[in-house]
């Protein structure tokens, strides 16, 4: 008779008490919007207050880094919440991409 | 034009006669493309970013269709004659389709033009083709910019 062994659990990787769930494994997108001459200042604050629902404060930072530095990290989230965002900002004409944050 | 009032659901404005029948023609001239280029991505790291390009081309292409749709029954509902001009009323989401629908023309124009980096200037001499996208583009800034900051 063979001899069988005991399964063998392997477990998970936590991050302090907490168990990571296949969410925190998944791949992770900045969505990114970037610096165009055409995009009035006041339309793309506007747009950053309609579609993350931010106060007018934190849009105007991002607008501003877009128009200074070329380019504003917008948020950082999972593919489908990523894309839906990019999706929303370029159905308002802005240059908005999603790229892989690691 | 200018903002008369305005709650959380409500704005009013008011438009001279001549922006009354610009803005008219100008929401006639959308969409300005029949294709508009999108990117995904920039940095091409992303293996699956083919796949999320084509699903993006097909979310704007529904949503500018989309757009068209309410843009051909807004303004005949909602841009009425006042006392000396025009008087349009918007709720939330009449004021967002506008706003898109114009910038979606200021930026089809700009493409149109070569997308200059200066704005103010045409590249001499300029053709038909080229003043015609020129005073699209600054004419839907210029109601845009009326939308917004009232």
């Amino acid at each position: 008779m063979p001899h069988v062994l005991e399964p063998i659990t392997i477990p998970r990787p936590t991050t302090g008490n907490k168990t990571r769930s296949d969410d925190d494994l998944a791949p992770t997108f900045f969505v990114i919007c970037w610096n165009d001459p055409v995009n009035l200042m006041v339309y793309v604050t506007h747009v950053f207050m309609k579609v993350f629902g931010w106060n007018r404060q934190k849009a105007e930072k991002h607008m501003l880094e877009v128009h200074e530095k070329g380019k504003s990290v917008l948020v950082r989230e999972g593919a489908e919440k990523a894309e839906f965002y990019v999706h929303q900002l370029q159905g308002y004409k802005l240059q908005a991409t999603m790229e892989p944050a690691e | 034009m200018k903002l008369l009032k305005h709650n959380s659901s409500e704005w009013k404005y008011e438009l001279e006669q001549k922006e009354g029948m610009f803005l008219r023609a100008l929401v006639a001239e959308f969409p300005l493309t029949a294709a508009t280029a999108a990117k995904i991505s920039r940095m091409g790291t992303d293996p699956k970013a083919p796949e999320r390009e084509r699903l993006l081309h097909e979310s704007l292409a529904q949503h500018r269709q989309d757009l068209k749709r309410q843009a051909s029954k807004l303004l005949a509902a909602r841009l009425k004659p006042g006392k000396a001009g025009w008087r349009l009323s918007l709720n939330g989401n009449e004021r967002e389709v506008l706003l898109q629908l114009l910038n979606d023309i200021r930026v089809e124009s700009w493409h149109a033009l070569g997308e200059p980096e200066n704005l103010d200037t045409l590249p001499p001499p300029p053709s038909e083709a080229d003043l015609r996208h020129y005073h699209l583009m600054q004419l839907a800034g210029y109601f845009e910019y009326k939308i917004v900051e009232g």
